[in-house]
């Protein structure tokens, strides 16, 4: 990792907020599709020889545009009404989700950035940005747009790191917990589903107390904000070679029917970070698995408390 | 043990049965209708229709006609029409995963996906006939892809009409002349310096087993008698299952049939689960009318927190302080560190110089934590915050809130050498916050 774009504040308005089964945040897919187009406009723009791979995201405030009735406690998107047709009756149309967010992206950056096209590069992301659809929403409004041309100075020393990190509150940043829904499967004996639906759902059940009984929730073992979160996709026919299907918008390029797939996400603070790159989610293509992923590189850590100087202690009481 | 040959003779009987009971019905009016010389001519003729009826209920006759509208339909797992009602292209019939060793969910971690059918509502018989199950699970439609018509070979009159079926049915479950739409969505993945088109289709096989356990927290007997028992505070053996969080998405609008027979299943609604991050927007106004953010304000924001971390600390008491609970401990008093932080940088938000207004009731260390731009307008408050003593003040004020919180609770506060050590634990904890605190400017 060496530099880094850090756009802050994205303010974005009619994002799209259901991904597959999901719903309440876009999909990483957007982001990551978001920054290989703006790598597209630098390459033609400003530099060839420029690549934008990666991208963080913090959310500092969502709100999916629906309501609730409080009977079925189910949430319902407010629609749009869509213009009729040609012949006055109500347009065929599907339900779309969407959001307003107040998100920042860290992108990160290869190549040569001489000082010359340091503010160039700076002003054509925000006037790309600004013509761009992020999430299939319009963009409000953004705060600020910084290059950091020597990213692991800042990721190296623990204060000049928090710091930093710290600049991103109040928010939360996505990172992929795949771990904890391995875990879960393989200690709870559970097919696939149910476990990844676990994190979904609120148990509860009762204790005997005296003549009545106390009933309390189950919570799961895992502490953190959880999430169900789409990942990307699987294919599910075989590779055609370009050309071999019918009705696409592009014939030049390899096509694969694909559904959608999913994993467990968590929300953190991003100020608990230990390394900025467990942040950063990539796209990845495995051609045997037919896998089209996001992959995040989140590391669980020890937490800071256990340094050595705590273990002392607790060993000299 | 009724094997798939008696099954499928059953299903075409039934069907026949509706039938014939439709055609006496029908034909009974004209009886009525006709008048006394043509009765007799008209109860020939109808005799002779009833016949041609029967016939065409012929196991073999039934089935050659059903392979011959197979093609009018598809068994599908996952379907296009969800994407837009007007799409037209394909939709398809997912093979087993390459690996289900990915920790990842989609159709290819379930063991027998229920399978949707799209196409003319008209040969949707065909579609039932093909979903017939035996006593193991499998489906006909199984057999057809194994190309296996050992089900059918009883009813068969030929080996020809045996391949004829088997070429017609398998039209039902294979991908003909594979086409997108303009309404359908298509995507370009960057590989390597090129891109693959991908057509992501709806998984409608996985949205109806997620469907069916929402259904089942919410109407099931076991569930309705699970949450009686809660209301009235009653033992059970049952635990009760809520998805808090879910949307609804609707298909189809008033007619679910035109996107699937699953859908129309499911009343053309699915269920989403919620992935939205932790809210913060909830906080419309400042902290106004309290005397310190930990009495309401912040304490309700890490309520569950507490609750986890108390039974935590309980249920590991007597324990020897091993490292994972030490470890998990330490992650629990992160979070709620965390959430302090958070906290602090969104009240930060409001307009500078809000702990000015006469309501708040905040001591002086926490307005300087929490408001700091006031500075730029007040030269008093600049003065006391350059002082720096606001910052240990609040990180005191959230030890004591942290114990407090604890030493409610006299299983904790037993004065045991783990107190001792949990308050060693706090202070280093502490100074991490005073970190934050310092570095919020």
């Amino acid at each position: 990792m060496d530099k880094l774009l850090v756009i802050r504040h994205i303010k974005v308005e009619g994002a799209n907020a259901i991904a597959g089964l999901t719903w309440g945040f876009p999909s990483m897919t957007s982001f990551l599709g978001l920054t290989h187009a703006l790598q597209r406009k630098v390459q033609t723009k400003v530099s060839e020889r420029l690549a934008l791979n990666g991208c963080a995201v913090i959310c500092h405030s969502s709100q999916v545009q629906s309501h609730s009735n409080n009977m079925s406690r189910e949430n319902y998107f407010a629609l749009t009404r869509n213009p009729l047709t040609k012949d006055g009756s109500t347009a065929p149309f599907n339900e779309e989700g969407k959001m307003r967010m107040d998100i920042s992206l860290l992108i990160k950056l290869y190549g040569p950035t001489p000082p010359e096209i340091e503010d160039t590069l700076v002003e054509f992301i925000e006037e790309a940005l600004l013509a761009s659809r992020v999430a299939g929403g319009a963009v409000l409004s953004i705060d600020e747009i910084e290059l950091i041309t020597d990213i692991g100075a800042i990721n190296r020393e623990r204060s000049t790191r928090k710091s930093f990190l710290r600049k991103l509150l109040p928010g939360f940043a996505l990172i992929s917990r795949d771990d904890v829904l391995q875990d879960h499967i393989q200690k709870s004996q559970k097919a696939p589903l149910d476990a990844f639906l676990d994190f979904s759902i609120r148990k509860m059940s009762s204790k005997g107390k005296g003549d009545k009984a106390e009933w309390t929730t189950n919570r799961l073992e895992y502490t953190g904000w959880l999430k169900p979160i789409m990942v990307g996709y699987q294919g599910i026919s075989d590779v055609y070679e370009a050309g071999q299907v019918e009705h696409v918008r592009d014939r030049s390029c390899p096509v694969q029917f694909v559904e959608s797939i999913y994993s467990l996400g968590q929300w953190i603070s991003p100020h608990r970070i230990d390394d900025l790159k467990h942040l950063f989610w990539h796209q990845e293509y495995q051609a045997s698995n037919a896998l089209y992923l996001c992959k995040n590189d989140y590391q669980p850590d020890t937490p800071i408390l256990l340094n050595d100087e705590t273990n002392q202690t607790i060993e000299e009481k | 043990m009724a094997n798939l040959s008696d099954k499928i003779r059953d299903y075409i009987d039934s069907r026949k049965q509706d039938r014939l009971d439709k055609f006496d019905k029908d034909t009974q009016k004209g009886v009525k209708a006709a008048s006394a010389e043509n009765v007799a001519a008209y109860e020939m003729e109808r005799a002779a229709l009833r016949v041609s009826e029967e016939d065409r209920f012929k196991p073999a006759n039934w089935l050659s006609d059903a392979a011959s509208r197979a093609k009018q339909l598809q068994l599908v797992t996952h379907a296009l029409k969800f994407t837009h009602s007007d799409a037209k292209g394909t939709s398809l019939f997912a093979k087993a995963s390459v690996s289900s060793a990915l920790p990842f969910v989609s159709t290819s971690i379930l063991e027998t996906p229920k399978i949707d059918v799209v196409g003319n509502a008209a040969a949707l018989d065909v579609g039932k006939l093909l979903l017939l199950e035996q006593d193991d699970g499998k489906l006909l439609v199984n057999f057809i892809q194994q190309d296996d018509m050992s089900p059918f070979e009883p009813l068969a009159e030929s080996k020809e009409q045996l391949v004829d079926w088997l070429a017609g049915f398998k039209l039902a479950v294979t991908a003909k002349d594979p086409s997108s739409h303009k309404l359908a969505k298509q995507l370009y993945w960057p590989i390597d310096g090129n891109y693959h088109l991908l057509l992501p289709l709806y998984a409608t096989s996985l949205s109806q087993e997620v469907f069916e356990r929402v259904q089942h927290a919410r109407f099931s007997e076991e569930q309705k008698e699970a949450r009686a028992a809660r209301r009235t505070e009653k033992m059970s053996e049952l635990v009760t299952i809520e998805f808090p969080d879910v949307a609804v998405q609707a298909f189809g609008g008033t007619k679910p049939q035109n996107i699937s027979q699953l859908n129309s299943g499911r009343g053309g609604r699915s269920f989403l689960l919620s992935s939205a991050p932790p809210t913060w927007q909830s906080q419309e106004k400042p902290p106004l009318k309290v005397k310190s953010i930990f009495r309401g304000p912040f304490s309700r924001k890490v309520y569950g927190h507490l609750i986890g971390l108390k039974k935590f600390l309980v249920a590991n008491l007597n324990k020897r302080s091993v490292w994972e609970i030490r470890a998990e401990r330490a992650r629990r008093i992160d979070d709620i560190v965390d959430q302090l932080v958070a906290y602090g940088a969104s009240v930060r938000s409001f307009p500078a110089g809000w702990s000015s207004h006469p309501d708040c009731h905040l001591p002086l260390h926490q307005k300087l934590w929490l408001d700091p731009n006031r500075r730029a307008f007040d030269k008093e408050f600049e003065d006391e915050f350059d002082k720096k003593e606001w910052q240990g003040l609040v990180a005191a004020d959230f030890s004591r809130f942290l114990n407090a919180e604890l030493e409610k609770n006299s299983d904790i506060a037993t004065g045991d050498v783990e107190f001792v050590q949990w308050k060693v634990l706090t202070a280093q904890e502490l100074r991490l916050v005073q970190d934050d605190v310092k570095g919020a400017f």
